[in-house]
């Protein structure tokens, strides 16, 4: 090797070098800048969830940690009548476990609110005084969940609630009774309760995706011959899709996360005789009711979220 | 194939304290292509959704045919409209587009293919069927949604201000294409638009509206020689035809400083022109001396001849040249006279600013517009 390219190599280096500084300045100024939001996100979200997967595995006298148990707590957990009552399932009897009641949400809660919320999105579209009419629908989904279990707890009283007297009016006496204490139907009761409260939400997202709609595009539609069913078919629904999803995929992470509208009603019993626990009473109970079993409730808490965050995933990842 | 006929057809909004159109009274001739003209919201394009059924007049009756239609929707009126934004379905690729108006009356998917294949040549986008409305260009979209409105044969073909989105060189292409589609189709079209290059160039015959209300409704030609009103005089023509405010006197308009014009000449060269004409007792109380009003004196600026002598014999208006705009193809001067401009249009201008100029007409290039800007003679 000659002189020159030596001479050479050490200038390609220095280049090679000055690239890196930049490069780590960058990195610098690119980490001061992460480090408040990844601290905090760190403690009280990463650090949380590690925490509890590797706690899962252990056993534990009230809140200290001590031996390794392997899968004891999990299989302690899902075998549990309180999260999954195969038995009562099988004769369809309340409880059935506080993750088939969450299912249940789902099943129910989520197409319900969905659909009445399009309904009205689309009823209130034309409608004069719509804002207020939207306003009054959206009202509930501001009021705290706690609030709405209370009010659910007032409207289903068998002698003051509103519930009762209506169907004392239609002449149904028969069916009159503490909706929110009776096993085999409470349940529903506060479906109904959570359905009304998420129809303002899922009306409001699909009002604005209506609004959204380039209102020739209907015109267009109507002088093409379409009907008004052909239009919402053809037209309306294709448009409003994607907020489907949302609509959808936020139900289901609401119902998931259900705690309050339950313990409001229930307590941290989920009802007489745990008839309609949730996945979040059974994780409050775990914890902090004794007999206290910390490696249950991180069991049930990660269950919650193997359910919920590829959900939240997906929704963060839409464009 | 269909005539339409509005007869005092008004539109009102907001229960009555809108009125976007009022007694409008129109025919469109079979095959005819018929432009609505005017300015941003004269109610060209309520007119328009009245005869499309997406809106129903509050009053009067529409016609097709001699049938009544008002009061029956869009669908069955079997009319295609054009939107401005042209209304394609985002979610629908363009073959989706262009059939979907035989796919809602049912026509069997291997006939719609036919169809929407014969339609795509004639617009020549048959290389974009399968291809989302936001892949393509405002040219292309264009043409789809004409596509979209011709597949089906409709009787009547609306178009709302099609062109306006397009840029100079593609509306001038356009214009051409919808000019030859509308001789090959021989649909009946109404086309509305506020740019009057496009009324004059492409209608058979043009209404003329200003707030609300039809100004006049004539071929193009006519139009031009022959506009109605003050309002129609100045809205058509590029530069618009400047009015002289005077009074009249004595059977002459009195410009005040810049002059008088002699109106005998303009009566008579008026008078001659004119078919099935006015009759003499009137060309005669035009002229009677006794007549007194504010009237407005029309002249095209394209009809003013610029001179710096004063003309030995007929009418000369005095001024002062302003500002000279050479466009390339003619010179454009201003002339202020009584502190009005007015525009003469020149081959080449001899004059220079501030000059004394006397502008010169030919009698029968000269307007007179009485004080409610009806047209006298």
């Amino acid at each position: 090797m000659s002189l020159q390219d030596r001479i050479d190599a050490l200038d390609t280096d220095r280049d090679l070098s000055v690239d890196f500084d930049f490069d780590r300045e960058k990195a610098v100024a690119l980490a001061v800048f992460l480090i408040p939001g990844l601290t905090l996100f760190g403690i009280f979200s990463v650090g949380p969830i590690v925490y509890s997967a590797i706690g899962s595995f252990f056993a534990w006298d009230t809140f200290t940690m001590e031996h390794f148990v392997g899968l004891d707590n999990w299989i302690r957990s899902l075998t549990d009548p309180l999260i999954v009552h195969w038995s009562n399932m099988q004769e369809f009897r309340y409880p059935m476990g506080a993750l088939t009641h969450n299912l249940l949400w789902v099943v129910v809660h989520v197409p319900a609110s969905t659909f009445l919320g399009l309904g009205l999105a689309l009823l209130f579209a034309d409608l004069k005084g719509r804002r207020i009419l939207r306003s009054m629908v959206f009202a509930g989904f501001t009021v705290p969940p706690i609030v709405i279990g209370l009010v659910l707890m007032f409207i289903y009283d068998p002698q003051a609630g509103v519930f009762n007297e209506l169907l004392r009016v239609l002449g149904q006496d028969h069916l009159v009774r503490n909706w929110t204490q009776s096993p085999q139907v409470a349940i529903y009761a506060l479906i109904a309760g959570g359905i009304w409260v998420h129809t303002g939400f899922s009306m409001l997202l699909y009002s604005s995706a209506l609004s959204a709609i380039d209102p020739s595009l209907i015109e267009s539609a109507k002088v093409d011959g379409a009907g008004p069913w052909r239009r919402f078919w053809d037209v309306i629904w294709p448009l409003v899709k994607p907020v489907t999803a949302v609509v959808v995929i936020m139900g289901i992470i609401w119902v998931m996360r259900m705690f309050d509208i339950v313990y409001a009603a229930g307590g941290a019993a989920g009802g007489p005789n745990h008839a309609y626990s949730v996945l979040g009473i059974e994780v409050y109970r775990a914890a902090f009711r004794p007999e206290i079993d910390y490696g249950m409730a991180m069991v049930v808490a990660l269950i919650q979220l193997f359910i919920v965050a590829p959900l939240a995933l997906y929704i963060a990842r839409m464009r | 194939m269909t005539s339409i006929s509005m007869e005092n057809v008004s539109k009102y909004f907001d229960s009555g304290e809108t009125i976007a159109n009022y007694q409008l009274d129109l025919e469109a001739e079979d095959g005819e292509f018929l432009v609505f003209l005017g300015p941003s919201g004269c109610g060209k394009t309520t007119a328009l959704r009245l005869i499309a059924g997406l809106e129903q007049p509050s009053e009067g009756a529409i016609y097709f045919d001699g049938e009544r239609v008002d009061g029956r929707s869009p669908s069955d009126r079997n009319v295609a409209m054009v939107f401005q934004n042209y209304a394609l379905y985002p979610h629908m690729t363009v073959a989706q587009n262009i059939g979907y108006p035989l796919k809602v009356r049912g026509v069997p998917p291997d006939e719609r293919d036919r169809r929407v294949e014969t339609v795509t040549e004639l617009l020549h986008i048959e290389d974009q069927t399968h291809k989302k409305p936001a892949a393509l260009s405002g040219g292309q979209r264009q043409r789809v949604a004409l596509a979209r409105a011709i597949i089906r044969e409709p009787s009547v073909f609306l178009l709302d201000e099609p062109l306006s989105n397009l840029d100079a060189k593609l509306r001038q292409e356009m214009r051409i294409e919808l000019k030859r589609l509308q001789n090959e189709l021989d649909i009946t079209t109404i086309y509305v638009t506020h740019n009057q290059e496009e009324a004059m160039s492409m209608a058979d015959k043009v209404a003329v509206m200003n707030q609300g209300t039809i100004q006049q409704v004539a071929p193009p030609q006519e139009l031009y020689d022959r506009p109605r009103t003050a309002w129609v005089a100045q809205f058509i023509g590029s530069p618009p035809m400047n009015l002289f405010r005077g009074t009249r006197r004595n059977g002459s308009v009195d410009l005040g400083e810049a002059g008088t014009v002699e109106l005998e000449g303009v009566m008579n060269a008026k008078a001659a022109v004119e078919t099935g004409g006015r009759d003499d007792a009137g060309t005669a109380s035009m002229l009677a001396s006794d007549v007194h009003g504010t009237v407005a004196l029309g002249v095209r600026p394209e009809d003013l001849t610029v001179s710096t002598t004063r003309p030995s014999s007929g009418n000369a208006i005095e001024g002062t040249v302003g500002t000279i705009e050479p466009m390339g193809e003619y010179d454009l001067v201003n002339v202020s006279v009584n502190d009005q401009i007015v525009n003469a249009k020149v081959s080449e201008a001899t004059v220079a600013r501030d000059d004394t100029v006397y502008l010169t007409f030919d009698d029968e290039d000269a307007y007179l517009y009485a004080d409610d800007g009806e047209l006298v003679v």
